[in-house]
């Protein structure tokens, strides 16, 4: 029971914000592609990590604004987890 | 070699070479010191004691580099990346269970924004890592 209340949840958070999800899985797909394109290339995949990290916070952002749930905590989960992200990805590319 | 005869010579390994091994010649001296009080050791001696810490000091020196190469830090980073990956996707997942399950209004971030985010970075670490054969 409590386990079909979790899927319900997730179940409708996705279908209230179908395109944006489908728009963050998008930009992920795009990002692994180009990852995989510039193979080798370290500092081309550090940039290219950036600007998905730079693109995942506006997302949230965005995403909270429309929901009309934006607050300076949100922001900061969001940044937060993009700069863990980041320093993650350096400590293998650079 | 005739040039040499009878002429004070400096080999050119000493004078250019560093000198690898201080405590080589530290403990040669050490070696010798006891018996230089007694009487002055021959030259057999003090080959003797020499090729007996030269036999002692290239096992250590491949232990050290055996040392070296099991521990990766390229490796290590990756293997410690994506642990930290993933606790935070299950640190994630047990957040939303039991927001779900207590019923709580919360103000937050989007558990499934995350987890896509941080299951691509995972994905970008393994594509990373695998680089690219010349």
């Amino acid at each position: 029971m409590k386990r079909w209340s979790l899927l319900k949840k997730i179940e409708s958070d996705i279908a209230h914000h179908l395109v944006e999800y489908c728009l963050l899985v998008f930009s992920a797909i795009c990002y692994l592609i180009f990852l995989s394109l510039f193979k080798g290339e370290h500092s081309k995949q550090l940039i290219i990590s950036f600007f998905f990290v730079a693109y995942y916070i506006a997302w949230g952002i965005m995403h909270h604004a429309r929901d009309q749930s934006l607050h300076l905590k949100v922001v900061l989960e969001y940044i937060l987890i993009g700069a863990l992200a980041m320093l993650l990805l350096r400590s293998l590319l650079v | 070699m005739d040039c040499c005869k009878n002429e004070e010579t400096t080999l050119v390994v000493q004078m250019f070479g560093t000198p690898a091994n201080n405590n080589l010649v530290a403990q040669v001296q050490a070696a010798e010191e006891p018996e230089a009080t007694t009487s002055p050791p021959p030259q057999a001696v003090r080959e003797k004691d020499l090729n007996k810490v030269l036999e002692q000091k290239p096992i250590e020196g491949i232990k050290s580099e055996e040392k070296q190469t099991i521990v990766s830090a390229e490796a290590f980073s990756f293997n410690s990346s994506f642990m930290i990956i993933a606790l935070l996707l299950f640190i994630l997942a047990v957040d939303l269970f039991v927001a779900v399950r207590l019923k709580l209004v919360r103000v937050s971030g989007k558990n499934l924004a995350h987890w896509v985010f941080l299951g691509s970075i995972a994905l970008a670490l393994l594509i990373v890592r695998l680089g690219v054969v010349l």
